[in-house]
């Protein structure tokens, strides 16, 4: 069904290739999960399945790709697609459409299928997916468990034999994986063939057929079903790869009252006019990790502004060293790491990035970058880093300003094993400076990691 | 192998030259507004929006490198703000081919060809004022409705030749000052990113 | 019923915003003036659209304020200035057309009212990501707003960097992910493009253009 043939791709302006000779075959009907570090290229295999490289994504290819015996050299994107379902992981850019009808019949309307058709098609895809309550509704109001059903609906309408899904687990929480777990599930029941680029694996582990381990662009290593099963916590770490067993939140640590730290008191905070959550209370003491937790679509960034000061709560107190701090005093104290690092970068190169907005002296940047293995990179421009360096540049700048909250929002979206565990060094070197670092997340595996007190909201 | 470098405008050159298109179109509604709030400030709107879309559309240029993104956006601009007056499509139109021929003269890289199309570009809004200019009666004898003589001497003086001169010049000097803008965080930021070339 | 238009005929809401700059550059009678707004946001009342009736109504009233009250009471060179807000009201039920369109015409109707007109593809793409994007754009402003607040930024020129360089590749990487999207879903296939949208002209539809044309006649005549 799809055959990968020695296929070496190098990005436009990259030296390294991100697929190195890489061969790779799936049958009709079979579930294949990619795995590996970040940057191991399943990102780039997934995108060569669905065509958009080359035609879309400008690099060097070599090598060829065969979908149902057919190369896909000699076949547009567009038509490719017809056979080929893609979803996505970019939450914000994933719909083309605003409103998840248009989105949905979208793929159905430019291949010109006729009107009743596509209405015929529609009413059985909304009765199988249970989609009644989700018709007519602004792209902008989903939370991210809805968008990935109304993304895989999207792509089920034109009935492709071939489905290519991106981390589609990247912004859920607990129960939207499960959700999404089910949906595969049916699909898989009806023969179609799957590919799935994941870190978070642990969902996968029952469906999967055969599970595929890259390294620097090429199959390093195949697992069967039983085999991935088997695997000890020992060997997943050698592979860096996620927990294969579903993960619980183990013993929360007791809550200690203190005056010293940030202590949060009756907090409750609205959004228009829906009143999201109240009497929220807890204290983060300096040199802790607290992880705050909650459903998508509870108010966490909600909360994050708060804490910031960004945003009005609509009652409650926040005290720092036993002090009432209003909302100014918060945004000269806090610090935010966002969940996407692109919007806090605002210099030309890494070095006057650190430094930028602090009184920072350049020995003391040199010291903090070379703390987040950041030296060798002084004169780059901060948008040309990787996403993981992007992160520990943040982090960097708020180390220097010596303000004493540093949160972060969703700091190990799709990150692998062993970038996970590089944030959680992050955090608890800030710990050790004393500083009180608040995680907003829903990664369970990250919060065990970090054996943070836990404070659940919704 | 790299995309082949067609003279025709692909889907995705619309797409991002439309998002960046908004952008422009939205730095043109916020001196709008301001220029409604101070009516004289209107005046000098067009300059302020020649400044500051400089960026912008140097970043169009270098992405799309073709020809079309930027009679598309001249085109969309007009359009939305029809209701403003109707020789703004007019003169978003005419801007916008002749700022495309610039280009293309350039081959989308000469940076003296691109300042003269972004020059040509900015002064495709200037639609806004043409009525008010070249119709100028019909609005006095709408002012007659509640101002005295005075008032519309002052107006009619304040409507006239030496003021459009003015605003001309003012436009010109805002988007050369826009175009280096653009220039230079193209140098600074785009290009040294890899965004651009 | 998905698709039918809560208002107006696309077709017809955009010959109406035509005939009202025709109508406003016509005439300088004032109840001319007012006979077009009152039936404007009369249109507006009946389609349901009251936020935005009340918000036309209430611009529209400062700036007859302003031309009432303000201008004969101050000195002659500041009325000057201001009265350019008298253009502004002569032109604000253009501006109140615009806005009655909009609101009763989501985008997928306006897009298949190109489809149906045979408007190239191009423009109707431009007009559906900026529609697209539009919202984005004021998430990713205040993202960034929040994080130049929580940084000490000094200087204006380097404030309007800060704001320009973040948004920029933003909107850079938002455009190439839009496009990877919609082309992955058949965005660029030559065969010609369905809609489940349904629009048509209806009875109400020719009433109101009938109506706006006579007003337009009228206008001309007698302005």
């Amino acid at each position: 069904m799809i055959l990968i043939c020695d296929v070496t791709f190098t990005y436009e302006g990259e030296e390294k290739a991100s697929l190195l000779h890489c061969s790779m075959e799936v049958k009709r009907g079979e579930f294949v999960l990619l795995c590996g570090k970040s940057g191991c290229g399943k990102t780039t295999l997934t995108k060569l399945i669905n065509g958009l490289i080359p035609e879309q994504i400008p690099g060097t290819l070599s090598g060829s790709v065969w979908i149902n015996n057919e190369n896909t050299a000699d076949q547009p994107t567009w038509k490719l697609s017809e056979t080929v379902g893609s979803v996505f992981q970019n939450p914000r850019t994933q719909f083309f459409n605003l409103d998840t009808t248009s989105e949905i019949v979208y793929g159905l309307e430019n291949k010109g299928v006729p009107k009743d058709d596509i209405m015929g098609r529609l009413q059985q895809v909304v009765a199988e997916y249970h989609l009644h309550t989700l018709m007519e509704k602004s792209v902008f109001e989903l939370s991210g468990g809805e968008k990935q059903k109304v993304a895989i609906a999207s792509a089920y309408m034109e009935q492709p034999e071939i489905y290519v899904l991106d981390e589609p687990s990247a912004n859920l929480d607990q129960e939207e994986i499960l959700r999404l777990q089910g949906l595969l599930k049916q699909l898989k029941k009806q023969g179609k063939t799957i590919v799935i680029a994941e870190h978070r694996v642990w969902y996968l582990a029952d469906l999967l057929d055969r599970a595929l381990w890259l390294e620097e662009g090429t199959v390093a290593k195949e697992w069967s079903q039983e085999e991935f099963k088997a695997l000890t916590p020992e060997q997943c770490r050698e592979w860096s790869i996620r927990s294969v067993d579903p993960v619980e939140i183990h013993e929360e640590r007791v809550q200690i009252q203190s005056n010293e730290g940030l202590m949060v008191k009756n907090l409750a905070v609205k959004r228009g006019q829906r009143i999201l959550w109240e009497h929220l209370s807890f204290t983060a003491l300096k040199g802790t990790v607290v992880a705050v937790c909650g459903k998508n679509g509870a108010g966490k960034t909600t909360l994050v502004q708060c804490l910031c000061g960004l945003r009005k709560c609509k009652q409650g107190e926040l005290y720092l060293d036993g002090r009432r701090m209003n909302r100014k005093q918060l945004c000269k104290s806090s610090f935010l790491i966002m969940q996407d690092v692109n919007h806090q970068l605002f210099s030309d190169s890494v070095l006057s990035e650190v430094m930028l907005g602090n009184g920072a002296s350049e020995k003391e940047a040199m010291e903090v970058l070379d703390t987040m293995e950041l030296s060798g990179f002084l004169e780059k421009h901060p948008m040309a880093l990787s996403g993981g360096q992007k992160q520990r540049l943040a982090v960097a700048t708020g180390c220097l300003s010596e303000k004493e909250i540093i949160i972060f929002d969703e700091p190990t979206s799709g990150l692998d094993l062993d970038n996970m565990k590089r944030v959680g060094d992050l955090i608890n070197m800030l710990c050790e400076k004393n500083k009180i670092a608040i995680v907003i997340t829903h990664d369970l595996e990250f919060i065990n990691h970090l054996r943070a007190s836990v404070v659940t909201i919704g | 192998m790299s995309r082949e470098s067609s003279s025709k405008l692909s889907m995705k050159d619309i797409i991002i030259a439309s998002v960046l298109g908004v952008i422009c179109i939205a730095i043109r509604f916020l001196f709008m507004i301001l220029g409604g709030i101070l009516p004289v400030a209107w005046f000098a709107s067009h300059m302020f929006d020649a400044i500051f879309i400089g960026p912008v559309y140097m970043l169009i240029v270098a992405k799309t490198r073709r020809t079309g993104p930027v009679f598309v956006i001249s085109l969309v601009t007009g359009i939305i703000f029809i209701s403003a007056a109707i020789s703004i499509v007019v003169s978003e139109i005419i801007a916008g081919i002749l700022a495309e021929l610039a280009l293309r003269k350039g081959k989308f890289e000469n940076k003296f060809w691109i300042m003269i199309s972004y020059v040509i570009f900015s002064f495709g809004f200037i639609g806004d004022f043409y009525l008010l200019w070249f119709h100028k009666e019909s609005f006095l004898k709408y002012s007659e409705n509640f101002m005295n003589a005075e008032y519309l001497d002052a107006l009619s003086r304040l409507v006239s030749v030496p003021t459009m001169i003015f605003i001309i010049a003012s436009i010109l000097i805002g988007s050369l000052a826009g175009g280096f803008l653009g220039f230079k965080l193209m140098r600074k930021h785009f290009v040294k990113a890899g965004v651009a070339q | 019923m998905y698709g039918k238009s809560r208002g107006l005929d696309p077709r017809i809401g955009m010959i109406l915003i035509i005939l009202s700059v025709v109508i406003v550059f016509s005439h300088t009678k004032l109840y001319i003036e007012w006979i077009f707004m009152s039936s404007i946001l009369f249109l507006m009342y009946c389609f349901g659209v009251r936020k935005t009736m009340f918000q036309i109504l209430a611009g529209y009233l400062v700036l007859c304020v302003i031309q009432v009250l303000v201008i004969p009471n101050v000195n002659v060179t500041l009325a000057s200035m201001i009265s350019v807000a008298v253009y502004f009201k002569m032109i604000f039920p253009c501006g109140a057309a615009v806005a009655l369109f909009c609101a009763t015409t989501p985008v997928r109707v306006l897009l298949e009212a190109f489809r149906r007109m045979h408007i190239p593809l191009s423009v109707s793409v431009a007009v559906a990501v900026s529609a697209r994007y539009f919202p984005t754009l004021k998430d990713e402003l205040t993202a960034i707003w929040n994080a130049m607040r929580l940084r000490n930024i000094k200087g204006m020129e380097q404030k309007i960097e800060s704001m320009y360089v973040p948004l920029l590749m933003s909107a850079v990487k938002t455009g190439e992910e839009l496009a990877q999207s919609a082309i992955v879903r058949g965005i660029e296939n030559p065969a010609p493009k369905t809609s489940i949208v349904e629009i048509r002209i209806r009875l109400l539809d020719v009433l109101v253009l009938v109506y706006f044309l006579l007003l337009a006649g009228a206008a001309i005549w007698l302005g």
